[in-house]
């Protein structure tokens, strides 16, 4: 049976995020300060009227991919160390780096680094921030906790958005991972954008992709589709006809149907799937794509 | 009266030793005929979950832990001086904490200690909670360890007390059992299994069993979701205790009708165990063969008496 691997040191999961650095995630999410600029302004094809203060979009996903590297850190503690279920890399594309519009995009010491075992993430976070938590005190109110917040990834807005290139970067870089880790469960790509590919259809590169495998299936690509505007979410849909626009259904056809595991998941989660269900979400808030990660990269089967 | 008892246990494969996160305890209780036997399954994606699987088998194995401490209010009980048969391997460090805590518990200063408890919570089990918490406090841990701690360790938790085995009225054969999770007792009676708790059927085990938290008050088990069971128990009667991969594999093949009840019982030493284990995980489904899944195994064995 497909997609049902045990995860284990010896054969480990991979995971890689490909991350929409464009401009336009510069927008910011839940607005506050809300003012009319003196004249329109263009940026990255788009024109704002308006100048507001608060979270950018680029900002909400760089925290939910810090959490997700945390959670998944914590997952492989064990109180020997940290076992290495996992490897993990973070793709970035649309900044103009020195390394070019589509990058590895990992901090500190595992910088430039394609794909990194999750030992090594646990021990190179580029810097601990510390946040405040607020939780229930059990008398009505709340309590303020200070919590550890590693940062390995930092937001960047800037350029276009070559989803076409970064999916075949994609596929170079797990066409040798499949070939070393045949017994292991297929890696998931999970691409995390806001706007429409800049460089083209990328109906055939995700084709390509999606046709790497390892014994246990075909390498799973998902698609988080994510706005600031809000409403009209879609959450693992299995059909296009809800889906507003051309490019909204692109993004669905691309993305790989939910294994059995997560489909359960995810109805354990409240989200309404079927057996057709597609690794799809669009319009979502920092919920829903917290959430999303969270389904698409829980193993079935860890050892 | 004559008693058998057997112990297997293994990791999951490709795992060290040092890696087995179940735990088990069997002890015969000095001078009143009573048997405490209890299996414990760390879970695996909790840190130091072996430690607490040993303590809680341990506080249930010396009558220290019963369902009153999950399903109600309590208090702590003197240690007993029983003839103990611990093979769970408790570290040194566990050991001498217990130690420590134990008799502590037994000052009238400690058990006024209410501030050191939660609203609500049994204190044995506090007791235990805060044993674990020393024991994993002694450690100095980078940042995850850290924060996987502050989730806690949690485990499964399968207690059995067969009483009556000094005595020669029959009224006296009982038993009684607690558990919390899918950790499984299976009674057998002329090779036939008579009895099984808490689990009924293979297709009722799942991955989110019900577990005892080391460091969540909120996740005291409420009645409900620790259950008890009793029963009469005869000579020559059998009752096996293992954890859930096992228990599982062991149900499918009986609701399949296959005699596996012969091979569990025909069981002598690690080697056939580690045998049989080794040769079920390979196995794939088929209408013959059932697979075992890839998890730490447990199992004790224990048969009273010659059967008549």
């Amino acid at each position: 049976m497909p997609y049902s691997a045990e995860v284990s040191r010896t054969n480990p999961s991979c995971f890689l995020f490909l991350i929409d650095q464009s401009g336009s995630m510069d927008e910011v999410l839940d607005p506050t300060e809300v003012r009319a600029l003196d004249r329109p302004l263009a940026v990255d094809g788009q024109t704002f009227t308006h100048s507001a203060s608060g979270r950018t979009k680029a900002q909400g996903v760089a925290d939910a991919i810090n959490r997700l590297l945390q959670n998944l850190v914590i997952k492989c503690a064990k109180s020997e160390g940290v076992r290495d279920y996992f490897e993990v890399g973070v793709i970035g594309y649309g900044s103009n780096t020195a390394a070019g519009s589509v990058a590895p995009a990992l901090g500190g010491a595992i910088a430039g680094r394609e794909i990194v075992k999750i030992s090594e993430i646990a021990e190179n976070p580029t810097r601990i921030d510390e946040r405040v938590k607020k939780t229930d005190d059990g008398a009505g109110g709340l309590l303020e906790q200070k919590v550890k917040f590693p940062i390995w990834f930092d937001p960047v807005a800037d350029g276009g958005t070559p989803m076409c290139a970064a999916i075949q970067r994609a596929r170079d870089i797990l066409d040798r991972w499949v070939q070393a880790h045949q017994l292991s469960f297929p890696p998931i790509v999970i691409n995390v954008t806001d706007g429409e590919s800049t460089d083209g259809d990328p109906s055939t590169v995700a084709a390509g992709l999606k046709s790497l495998s390892t014994s246990d299936g075909n390498l799973l690509l998902f698609n988080v589709h994510i706005s600031a505007r809000g409403g009209g979410q879609v959450e693992f849909p299995d059909t296009d006809r809800s889906l507003p626009d051309e490019y909204a259904r692109l993004l669905f056809q691309i993305s790989s149907v939910l294994p059995p595991h997560m489909q359960a998941m995810a109805r354990q989660e409240g989200v309404h799937t079927t057996e057709l269900s597609r690794g799809f979400v669009y319009n979502g808030d920092m919920v829903s794509v917290i959430r999303f990660l969270d389904i698409g990269t829980r193993p079935s089967n860890l050892r | 009266m004559e008693l058998s008892i057997n112990f297997f246990f293994e990791p999951k494969s490709g795992n060290e030793f040092a890696e087995y996160e179940d735990a088990f305890w069997v002890r015969r209780v000095d001078g009143d005929g009573t048997l405490r036997l209890a299996v414990a399954d760390g879970a695996t994606e909790t840190s130091f979950a072996r430690p607490w699987a040993e303590l809680l088998v341990r506080g249930y194995g010396k009558g220290n832990l019963d369902s009153k401490d999950f399903c109600g209010a309590s208090s702590a009980q003197e240690e007993s001086t029983g003839d103990a048969v611990q093979v769970g391997g408790l570290t040194t460090l566990l050991r001498r904490l217990l130690k420590t805590v134990l008799w502590r518990a037994s000052s009238p200063r400690e058990i006024d200690a209410s501030k050191r408890t939660v609203p609500g919570e049994p204190f044995a089990l506090a007791r235990y909670r805060r044993c674990w918490r020393r024991y994993v406090g002694s450690k100095s841990l980078p940042w995850y360890a850290e924060e996987k701690l502050a989730l806690g360790a949690f485990s499964t938790l399968l207690g059995l007390t067969i009483y009556g085995l000094d005595s020669g009225r029959r009224r006296s054969r009982i038993w009684s059992s607690i558990a919390v999770g899918d950790s499984c007792l299976f009674q057998l009676r002329h090779g036939k299994l008579i009895d099984r708790f808490p689990i009924v059927a293979s297709t009722e085990f799942g991955s989110r069993p019900e577990l005892l938290g080391s460091s969540e008050p909120e996740r005291i088990v409420q009645t409900g979701r620790c259950v008890e069971r009793s029963g009469a128990w005869r000579h020559g009667d059998s009752f096996l205790l293992m954890t859930d991969a096992l228990a599982c594999w062991f149900l499918t093949m009986i609701e399949a009708g296959h005699p596996v009840i012969e091979t569990l019982q025909g069981l002598r030493d690690r080697q056939s165990f580690l045998e049989l284990v080794t040769h079920r995980r390979r196995n794939v489904d088929s209408t013959s063969d059932v697979m075992l899944k890839n998890d730490d195994v447990t199992m004790i064995v224990c048969r009273i008496g010659a059967e008549r």
